[in-house]
């Protein structure tokens, strides 16, 4: 038998539900200066960027995307897929912690997860969709590593990707080299290697290459290339739903 | 086959477990292993476009001659227990963009064999213009498929859309002619963007004949609001050709692997039309509530579960879907017994009318299962679906296999198992299995 009233009280309650997470909070350190450093030489506040992804298989089998992508602020980050064909047109609006895919057949904006793959790899959609590292995660520890300085990076709310983070830092280009991921049970999920510095213009020198392992994929390899980035902003309605269809007008 | 399908779907949604404990031990990449030139020139953007996709699918289905709508559909063809359908779709999009105009088409032609025929339909199913002077506005004149909703098998609040098929959300449909305007606005506070959506909608036995009984203009609209890192959406639709209809739904991240959704659908004045068991139409008036609660899960081991609750006051009880059937056994029996088939013509007439929409009855459990890359081969996805009507505890289970590893192919298997008693939804369904093979290519 239908109740409506009965109804309505679990949709009320699962939007009450949801309307209040729970976040953790960890405090500063004085190596946080170094990883505000660090963001700003990786990416400027507001951009545009060309990138391609490569997923390598063991016996070197390649599977090639390039994605057009936008950021604004310390919080918003568009991606459009332009290649391949199977692809195109496919979009993800990453505003904090809220992630949303558009698939032109699906035809309306999912709200997807940020440990989700959208293209199958060892790429999640917070390392397509990556915000500044100071926005989601507070120093906690660092050490000297020769050359490097290690920083321990704690995530500031349970909705950040990866729990930790372990970054190897030039300490004379203020440029990670490594970065090692780790989910909260202190399981190595990733390990990103930043490569092929390069000068892409208008103050932006970083590295061109980041490449990706995972033991949770053995033999498995992807990699992110830059082909372009350059400083832009954009309104801010750019970063929304319904603009998600529209996001090639950009380019 | 059954078995086999479904073994290895197990297997394979059971795989990653062992992939994370054999991680643990594993070593990783080292910099030095990478050696490529990744050099690529940055794709310049074109004005026009052409994509689209050719679609091979070939089914096989095992009927089964017992059940009610086996007989309705295939009463004059003797007891045909299989039969096998080919099909090959083309679609088709083309856009050109001109400054802050678009032009887009999209069309879907299918060519079917079955039975000894052939059927070939091509359909417009959206060609509009769009004008966008500004990222907040956006107009939009022409036929187009508007999809509103959070739900991923079912949408109440799609007011504006011909419904969808649970067993495959993501086929193509026609849209209607429309005339729409977007607005958007963000803020730097709470309440992070505000969109509003107003839809005119023409209808007449010209123009959207489909849409509804009554000819005029209808008018749509949906306020969207991003609240507190949640999406919320309230609805309305009002006009001659559908009972004004109220609606609401919400989704929300709880955690990086936890989203949940709901949808829920008011009709005041909505009328519910059944069919008794000696054919006769009866339709009562009254309040129309439909919703659903659903939500997303991803595990560590990258298993997707997608679980929705549905409660669909429109739908048939499970004593008038028992009508149905018991008319639709009379109208054979007539045929079978004099030869006279208007019983059987109007029972095949109102099941298309009434009884072709999903979904058909009042409760339903939606649960996916999906797999990306089990047992660690990339691009290979495999996933069970399940959707039971739990009115009269009858069911479709559907395990399918996917892969994409070939650039800009895709390849399915599915296999369909509807299960159910008698003078229930899916037991009296004409199939009881059907294998389909597909092959995608994108270009």
């Amino acid at each position: 038998m239908f109740r409506p009233r009965a109804l309505l009280f679990c949709l009320v309650t699962a939007f009450l539900v949801a309307a209040f997470p729970v976040d953790i909070c960890v405090g500063d350190t004085d190596a946080e200066a170094l990883l505000l450093e660090v963001d700003g030489r990786l990416q400027p506040e507001c951009y545009e960027a060309y990138r391609k992804l490569i997923n390598i298989e063991p016996d070197g089998r390649r599977k090639e995307f390039v994605l057009y992508s936008a950021k604004k602020g310390r919080d918003k980050v568009i991606a459009l897929f332009l290649e391949p064909a199977s692809e195109k047109g496919r979009a993800t609006l990453r505003l904090g912690d809220n992630m949303w895919l558009y698939i032109p057949n699906v035809g309306r904006p999912l709200r997807i997860t940020s440990l989700q793959s959208v293209t199958g790899g060892i790429f999640s959609n917070s390392d397509i969709l990556r915000l500044d590292y100071s926005q989601e995660y507070s120093v906690v520890d660092q050490a000297e590593d020769g050359a490097h300085m290690v920083l321990t990076l704690q995530a500031k709310t349970k909705a950040v990707a990866y729990d930790r983070l372990k970054m190897w830092v030039d300490q004379e280009q203020k440029l990670p080299h490594k970065t090692e991921c780790y989910a909260a049970t202190g399981m190595l999920i990733k390990t990103l290697h930043f490569k092929d510095i390069k000068d892409f213009g208008e103050g932006i020198r970083r590295p061109s290459v980041i490449e990706t392992d995972s033991p949770l994929h053995k033999g498995y390899r992807s990699v992110m290339v830059f082909g372009e980035i350059k400083p832009r902003s954009f309104e801010e309605e750019v970063f929304t739903l319904s603009f998600l269809p529209r996001v090639d007008s950009l380019r | 086959m059954r078995l086999l399908a479904i073994g290895a779907i197990l297997w394979s949604l059971s795989g990653t477990p062992s992939l994370a404990a054999d991680a643990q031990q594993s070593p990783t990449f080292t910099a030095s292993e990478f050696d490529f030139d990744f050099d690529f020139a940055v794709p310049e953007p074109e004005p026009y476009d052409i994509g689209g996709y050719l679609e091979l699918r070939i089914g096989y289905l095992r009927l089964d001659p017992d059940s009610v709508l086996h007989r309705l559909a295939f009463l004059d063809q003797g007891d045909l227990t299989a039969r096998w359908r080919f099909l090959s779709r083309l679609q088709l999009e083309v856009s050109y963009e001109h400054g802050s105009s678009k032009l887009l088409v999209r069309t879907n032609s299918d060519l079917v064999r079955e039975l000894g025929d052939w059927d070939q339909r091509t359909s417009l199913h959206e060609a509009y213009w769009r004008w966008s002077p500004q990222h907040t506005l956006a107009l939009e004149a022409g036929k187009k498929v508007m999809k509103w909703g959070k739900g991923y098998a079912w949408n109440p609040v799609a007011f504006v859309e011909r419904p969808k098929d649970p067993d495959e959300p993501d086929l193509p449909r026609e849209g209607f002619v429309l005339l729409v305007s977007d607005l958007v606005a963000s803020y730097p506070a709470k309440l992070q963007t505000l969109g509003l959506t107003a839809v005119l909608i023409p209808a007449s036995s010209s123009l959207n004949s489909d849409f509804g009984a009554g000819d005029g203009m209808n008018l749509a609209g949906k306020a969207y609001f991003l609240f507190a890192d949640t999406d919320l959406d309230f609805m309305v639709l009002a006009g001659p050709s559908q009972p004004t209809r109220y609606g609401m739904d919400f989704a929300r991240n709880l955690s990086p692997n936890l989203e949940v959704h709901g949808e829920w659908a008011y009709t005041p004045d909505g009328d519910h039309t059944a069919v008794g068991a000696d054919g006769a139409v009866l339709t009562t008036r009254g309040r129309i509530h439909q919703a659903i609660l659903g939500l997303r899960y991803l595990t560590p081991g990258d298993l997707t579960y997608i679980l929705e609750y549905q409660q669909n006051g429109d739908g048939f009880s499970r004593a008038e879907l028992a009508d149905f059937y018991a008319f639709i056994t009379e109208a054979a029996r007539v045929y079978e017994s004099t030869g006279d088939d208007a019983l059987l013509r109007r029972a095949r007439q109102m099941n298309q009318e009434l009884f072709s929409d999903h979904p058909l009855g009042r409760r339903y459990i939606y649960l996916r299962a999906s797999q990306k890359e089990p047992r660690d081969v990339l691009y290979l996805t495999t996933s069970a679906t399940l959707q039971c009507n739990l009115d009269d505890r009858s069911f479709s289970l559907i395990p399918e296999a996917v892969y994409t590893g070939f650039s800009n192919w895709e390849l399915r298997a599915r296999l369909f198992i509807l299960r159910g008693g008698s003078r229930t939804e899916f037991g009296e369904k004409p199939s009881q299995h059907r294998l389909e093979l597909t092959a995608r290519r994108f270009f």
